[in-house]
């Protein structure tokens, strides 16, 4: 064979021509072989770099006889849709004209596959290779229209079979698959790492093709040079070295008759650290430009650190993005550089270059600064929204346009995207001003007025009630004395009378009858004086009860008007909490960061001192954000390389799991790598203070013991992927995607009993002495010692995670769509449903205390919903770095893993948020500014104080 | 009316012969390859190659463009209508007479018609090959004619297909003709026919070689296995000659071609007093004269095959396997099904419902499709069952433990799946039964079946039946 021609693949994976040089792999050819025929659909799974493409493209193939296996690769390019479409047609040999409204239908799609299996007469094999492409790029509609075609091929009668291949960390994302082809977990395989053992046979096989003669202990060496504590080998690694040793022995072989690999050229390489690393170092050195080099590198990574496709265009819009301005030509000639230093793939038929690796494009991600990723996400975001906007006339809502408020001055944007914010814009302002003016207006004077005018106009109805009453006692009164005081001056005149009768005895004697008369008179006239004085008498304490009276109506008077007082008091305490809340939002959408703290901490203080509600999202997010222009991500770390799958705290201290085999403490903020292993970690649960066990894909459990930091125990129980555990009377119970329960001794794994549920088991929990697990679809099973219940709580939806609110004894669900259901253990009925997550709620938790209820979701939002009282309206968690895969509650913390690692802490309580804002805030609000901000009245205060 | 090229005066003579067989069979829709060879005293195969070293054509090809040289000189006179000059000539659809013709003419009859009508001239036939051809070249588009137009004798709602669309006279597809040969046969045979029509084997090369032959085998083994089931069948009823039951024995043995020759020749003979077959009534016509005539041109071939030239063995075990195939052809009034459970449920005063679960296994997919049927009377179980009607399983013949489906095997444990295929005996060696597989071509051991140890006792009772 031509010594130019090397035995070993460097970093691309291996085609069905390379079968004389594909070696340590037959198990694995033999499983997928078998796989195949067991149904139209295999999905295949594992870590990158585990040689998965290989495997099929290579193994697989050779398996088959020509006339049997016709395989057509596809990618998703644009849409994945349109690439199955594209590269089937590209298969037809009679060409099919297809009618427009058969183009963008699937019975389009079929009339094209049957022609194709027509022109071949060949079982055909659509091989969706890097299908991860599809959640990483793609958006819903795009899934969702793709998942309907496969529905519908597969229904055809077409001889037609399907191979998914899928990097294992965004295996979860295919539940998506589930609800229209609910067999497509069915048949699947796992590829595993290369152990030690088979990397012998990669390096032997082909230097015995190649007829290359091996030292004595060669392999050895350089597999415990390159690895030399971790059990499976890094693939890709062992290529690149093989690749360099073989061009190295090439070089010396040149006088002789034959290849050698020996001791002394592993010696050679000198230490090995990251080989790839330093590989992209070295090739960029070499460029003439490292720095364009490097951007140009970087626009073939996607924000997950995958690999993407591009064409030289893409490119240059890419460094355009990030304020590169390179011309097509420059671009041009940097892609053509690193496709002969073997960094890319040369273009295909679409003109799309991408990397050799996904492996290289983990080491490139490393290199993208945290800046570039969040005006790249940013860039990501906003084309999106644009392109929604062309198709549906939808503009920025205020979420969005605080999202990319932050980043906007760094954004190179084109004109139409500028237009297209500023429009948003202007449509949000005008929509909140009017809004907002309106319903605060409004709300105040209805409040103000109708509290003022009921309170006066009650006041008011009283005291005229009471003045009248008093005036009519007082003309009583003046009545009565007036009447008296004739009566007086009748009796004076009777006793003038009296004497006159006297002095005049002898005339009155003559006159007897006379006086007699007169006196008669006088005594009539006496007794009506008395009468009208008793009358007067009566008439006084009648005026006098009205004056009691009207003294109580003044009272009542009085304490109307306390009460209209304190409505109006009520009426600024809801007016100063309103006007906190406006605080808040401002202050999250204004950019100057003085401002922006100043006004959330304001906000804060209204709030406390008018007893508001201290868990407002509002208020939340405007404090958050103020936090973060001060302090920057804070709160993030990212301590794992894959998926963060679970989180355990014990004693204030946090551990978690990821899909990267590894077990991290964090103590003081600091992640310490306390295990590192070959397993994919599914599952954490404390079994003592001491002991924690692990779970993983392949379904091995592990305990480790934190005072030694050792494996104690390690033995595979499980036939599948561990979903769950939890410690029940003693026992260590874990569940399995293949629907088993398995009861074991947490010390020596002794399986104790195993319960065979049929369906696979999504999550469970413990209750008061039972086990409540998601089985299914959207089956609720419940597990009391050897009974299984089942219910069906929520028909439709597919369920994904579950925990249980003791305190109150309901069940809280969440569901692939996002929602969240509360169910009723008693009256077996859904209560509640709490909306508002727009993807896959991935974990539930609620705290300790029943207070909280946390919920993590693909949308890359956590939710904090509170449990008691108050209102319903959760506190969103937005700044997560990527779909959030875990939540767990810490003290008065939550913190949330992603699916890209790292793991993120939230302050529960917004007032902790504002702890340490004052020292940095060099400033107090201006007189001008508080007139902007605050409603008139309303004293200047210290934000701070 | 043909003109050869230079060729001698004895294949001139020959050739004048041969043009008057057909003419004088010019109406005869039903005239066949066989009948013309034994017209002419040749066999199949000798015919198949002097005709095609004298013309470049296949037999069938050559019968095909007499009829429509005909058609032409009668369209010219203007002696009928279309469909009448169509059946003239030995078509049994005008429509099919009216795209023949236009291949071969490049020009529709009817614009023959208003051509002569005005006078016009009427161009030479054109000579290149066929879209099919040029795609499939060792599969000729006169082939697949030629087998197509055997099996709408059998089956014939597949003349359906050459009426596809009456307003356009091009549209029939040759592509899709092949399709419903495949999917006329039963698996095992049609999956062969489906890699022989596949591109993979468009080179006349060893590669198609190989396929050839396999194909042809596979054909022999499917009759061997339904002629043993029923003479096992028959054997469990009564006793027959000694000769036979050997014959028998050595087939449960092994399948090889001297066996299955010894079981054929000695089966024929009783078949033909109608006693034995009781199911597939097709079997006598099966075994005819012309039958063991190519049997005993097979077992030549087969054994002369390695020192023949490729083109010259490929050429001669086509015309064989299109023998067999068409031997075959009344396969396609049956279904292979397999029965893989029988329920049964029983209601308060009424008879007995079996509910059958079973795939059809005709179908070219290879996910075969489930299908229930619940019936008065019920099929054996766990078998697979050559039967009339795929919703009357009650009516069959038990191909078990000689065909074997595997698709319903439901075990958990990966180590001990075996492979999803049909699978088809081969032997027996004392200890364990040996199957090959339709798709999966690794050989596979079915020991770790579920069913295996059911396998072993139907196969210990038929071995007791012939032997007792």
């Amino acid at each position: 064979m031509a010594l130019d021609q090397s035995p070993y693949k460097f970093l691309d994976s291996y085609s069905a021509e390379d079968q004389s040089i594909f070696f340590g792999r037959d198990r694995e050819v033999e499983e997928v072989y078998d796989k195949v025929f067991q149904g139209k659909l295999l999905l295949i799974y594992g870590a990158s770099g585990s040689g998965k493409s290989s495997i099929i493209n290579c193994g697989l193939a050779n398996k088959f006889d020509e006339s049997d296996w016709f395989p057509i690769h596809i990618r998703r390019g644009g849409n994945i849709r349109q690439s199955l479409i594209t590269q089937i047609e590209k298969e037809a040999i009679n060409k099919v004209s297809l009618t427009d409204e058969e183009k963008s239908t699937d019975k389009g799609l079929e009339k094209v596959i049957n022609s194709v299996y027509l022109d071949h007469f060949k079982p055909i094999y659509l091989i969706f290779d890097q299908f991860e492409e599809l959640f990483i790029f793609g958006f819903k509609d795009e899934w969702k229209e793709f998942i309907s075609t496969i529905r519908f091929v597969m229904d055809t009668d077409l001889d037609i079979h399907f191979i998914f291949v899928i990097r294992g960390e965004y295996l979860e994302f295919l539940s998506e698959f589930e609800e229209l082809i609910p067999e497509f977990f069915d048949n699947r395989m796992r590829v595993e790492k290369m152990t030690r053992k088979k990397a012998k046979e990669i390096i032997q096989g082909p230097a015995q093709a190649f007829n290359i003669s091996i030292d004595t202990g060669f392999e050895e060496k350089l597999i415990k040079k390159l690895s030399p504590e971790k059990s499976q080998i890094e693939l890709t690694f062992l290529q690149v070295f093989l690749d360099k040793i073989y061009k190295n022995a090439t070089l010396e072989a040149q006088n002789s008759e034959s290849v050698q690999f020996t001791n002394d050229q592993i010696e050679d390489l000198g230490q090995l650290g990251d080989v790839l690393a330093e590989f992209v170092d070295e090739q960029l050195f070499q460029m003439d430009d490292p720095k364009a080099a490097l951007m140009v590198l970087k626009s073939f990574v996607s924000l997950q650190g995958t690999k993407v496709q591009n064409t030289v265009d893409e490119v240059v819009n890419y460094c355009a993005d990030l304020g590169y301005n390179f011309t097509g030509e420059k671009v041009e000639g940097i892609i053509r550089s690193f496709v002969n230093k073997r960094i890319l793939k040369d273009h295909d038929d679409n003109h799309k270059y991408e990397l050799r690796h996904d492996s290289l494009a983990q080491k490139i991600f490393e290199k993208i600064t945290n800046q570039e990723r969040e005006l790249l996400d940013v860039k990501q975001f906003l084309n999106y929204s644009y392109n929604e906007y062309e198709k549906r006339g939808t503009l920025l809502t205020d979420d969005d346009l605080s999202y990319i408020s932050f980043y906007e001055r760094n954004l190179e944007i084109n004109q139409e995207l500028n237009e297209f914010i500023e429009k948003s814009k202007k449509h949000s302002t005008k929509r909140l001003r009017s809004r907002r003016v309106k319903t605060v207006i409004i709300s105040i004077i209805l409040l103000l007025l109708v509290t003022s005018i009921l309170g006066l106009f009650n006041a008011q109805r009283q005291r005229e009630r009471a003045e009248t009453l008093a005036t009519v006692a007082q003309e009583e009164k003046e009545r009565a004395e007036n009447q008296k005081s004739v009566a007086d001056q009748q009796r004076a005149l009777a006793i003038q009378n009296e004497a006159k009768a006297a002095n005049q005895a002898a005339i009155a004697r003559q006159q007897t009858d006379l006086a007699n008369q007169a006196k008669n008179e006088a005594e009539k006239q006496s007794l009506i004086a008395l009468e009208q004085k008793t009358i007067a008498e009566k008439e006084k304490k009648e005026a006098n009860k009205a004056r009691e009276s009207a003294e109580i109506s003044e009272k009542e008077a009085v304490s109307q008007k306390d009460r209209a007082e304190e409505q109006r008091r009520i009426a600024l305490r809801l007016r100063t909490l309103s006007l906190s809340k406006e605080l808040a939002i401002k202050s999250t959408y204004t950019a100057d960061k003085d401002l922006k703290a100043l006004l959330s901490l304001h906000a804060l203080r209204f709030i406390q001192e008018n007893q508001g509600n201290l868990h407002d999202p509002d208020l939340y997010q405007s404090l958050y954000r103020a936090r973060k222009a001060y302090f920057g991500s804070e709160n993030l770390l990212t301590p794992h390389s894959s998926v963060l799958k679970d989180i355990a705290v014990r004693a204030g201290v946090t551990y978690t799991v990821g899909n990267d085999g590894r077990l991290i403490k964090y103590e003081n903020g600091t992640p310490q790598t306390l295990l590192e292993t070959k397993y994919a970690f599914e599952a954490l649960l404390f079994l003592d203070d001491e002991r924690l066990a692990i779970g993983s894909q392949n379904g091995t459990l592990l305990i480790f013991d934190l005072s030694t930091e050792e494996i104690i125990n390690e033995q595979q129980i499980h036939s599948n992927d561990i979903t769950g555990m939890l410690l029940h009377n003693g026992s260590l119970v874990s569940s399995n995607l293949d629907g088993d329960l398995i009861y074991s001794s947490p010390k020596d794994f002794k399986i104790e009993k195993r319960i065979d549920t049929g369906e696979r088991i999504n999550d469970m929990v413990l209750g008061d002495d039972e086990i409540w697990m998601l089985t299914g679809r959207n089956t609720l099973s419940l597990v009391s010692q050897n009974e299984i219940r089942k219910y069906n709580p929520v028909s439709g939806a597919s369920l994904t995670s579950i925990d249980i609110d003791e305190e109150d004894q309901k069940i809280v669900l969440g569901s692939q769509k996002g929602d969240i259901w509360v169910w009723d253990i008693a009256n077996q009925q859904i209560e509640q449903n709490l909306s508002g997550h727009s993807s896959a709620i991935s974990d539930i938790e609620i705290s300790d205390e029943f207070q909280f209820m946390a919920s993590s979701s693909l949308d890359r939002t956590v939710r904090i919903w509170p449990l008691r009282g108050g209102s319903n309206q959760p506190i969103i968690l937005n700044d997560l770095d990527n779909w959030a895969s875990a939540v767990c509650f810490r003290e008065d913390q939550v913190l949330t893993g992603s699916y890209s690692g790292s793991l993120m802490h939230f302050e529960l309580l917004a007032v902790n948020l504002s702890e340490g804002l004052c020292e940095k805030i060099g400033r107090e609000l201006t007189a001008a500014e508080w007139e902007e901000y605050l409603a008139e009245g309303i004293k200047m205060k210290s934000a701070c104080d | 009316m043909q003109e050869p090229g230079n060729t001698g005066s004895m294949d001139e003579v020959f050739l004048k012969q041969l043009n008057e067989v057909v003419e004088n069979n010019l109406g005869n829709e039903h005239f066949t390859v066989e009948e013309l060879a034994d017209s002419l005293a040749y066999s199949r195969s000798q015919l198949h190659r002097k005709i095609h070293k004298l013309t470049n054509q296949s037999v069938s090809q050559y019968i095909r463009n007499i009829r429509l040289q005909y058609g032409m000189s009668f369209l010219e006179d203007n002696i009928g209508t279309v469909s009448e000059i169509a059946y003239k000539v030995g078509f049994n659809s005008s429509t099919y007479f009216i795209k023949c013709f236009s291949e071969r003419y490049g020009i529709s009859p009817g614009e023959i018609r208003r051509k002569v009508d005005s006078k016009e001239k009427i161009a030479a036939p054109k000579d290149e090959k066929t879209a099919f051809e040029a795609l499939h070249p060792g599969t000729s588009e006169g082939l697949i004619r030629e087998l197509y137009e055997h099996l709408i004798l059998f089956k014939p709602e597949l003349e359906n297909y050459l009426f596809e669309d009456k307003t356009n006279e091009s549209t029939i597809d040759i592509r899709v003709l092949a399709f419903q040969i495949i999917r006329s046969y039963p698996w095992p045979i049609a999956v062969e026919l489906r890699r022989l029509f596949s591109g993979a084997m468009k080179e006349v090369n060893y590669k198609r070689l190989v396929q050839l032959k396999r194909a042809i085998q596979r054909i022999l083994d499917f009759f061997t296995y339904l002629l043993l089931s029923e003479l096992i069948e028959e054997l469990n009823r009564n006793d027959l000659k000694s000769d036979l039951k050997e014959a028998c024995k050595r087939c449960l043995e092994e399948i090889n071609l001297s066996n299955q020759c010894l079981l054929f020749k000695n089966a024929h003979s009783l078949i033909s007093n109608d006693v034995i077959i009781r199911f597939i009534k097709e079997l006598d016509i099966l075994f005819d004269e012309s039958f063991f005539r190519e049997l005993d041109e097979w077992v030549e071939i087969h054994s002369s095959l390695d020192d023949l030239l490729i083109q010259e063995s490929c050429s001669t075990l086509e015309q064989s396997l299109i023998f067999f195939i068409k031997k075959a052809a009344f396969l396609s009034r049956y279904q292979l099904i397999n029965v893989s459970s029988i329920k049964v449920n029983k209601l308060k005063y009424r008879s007995p419902l079996f509910k059958h679960q079973l795939h059809i296994l005709n179908s070219i997919d290879t996910d075969f499709k489930i299908q229930e049927e619940e019936l008065e009377q019920y099929s054996d179980s766990n078998a697979v069952l050559l039967v009339k009607k795929a919703n009357e399983p009650n009516q069959f013949l038990n191909l078990s433990p000689f065909v074997i489906d595997t698709h319903s095997e439901s075990t958990k444990d990966i180590r001990k799946r075996v492979k999803r295929d049909i699978f088809l005996f081969k032997k027996f060696d004392g200890e364990k039964l040996h199957y090959s597989g339709s798709e999966v071509l690794t050989p596979t051991d079915l020991s770790e079946m579920e069913n295996y140890p059911l396998l072993l006792d139907e196969y210990e009772d038929a071995m007791n039946i012939i032997t007792q």
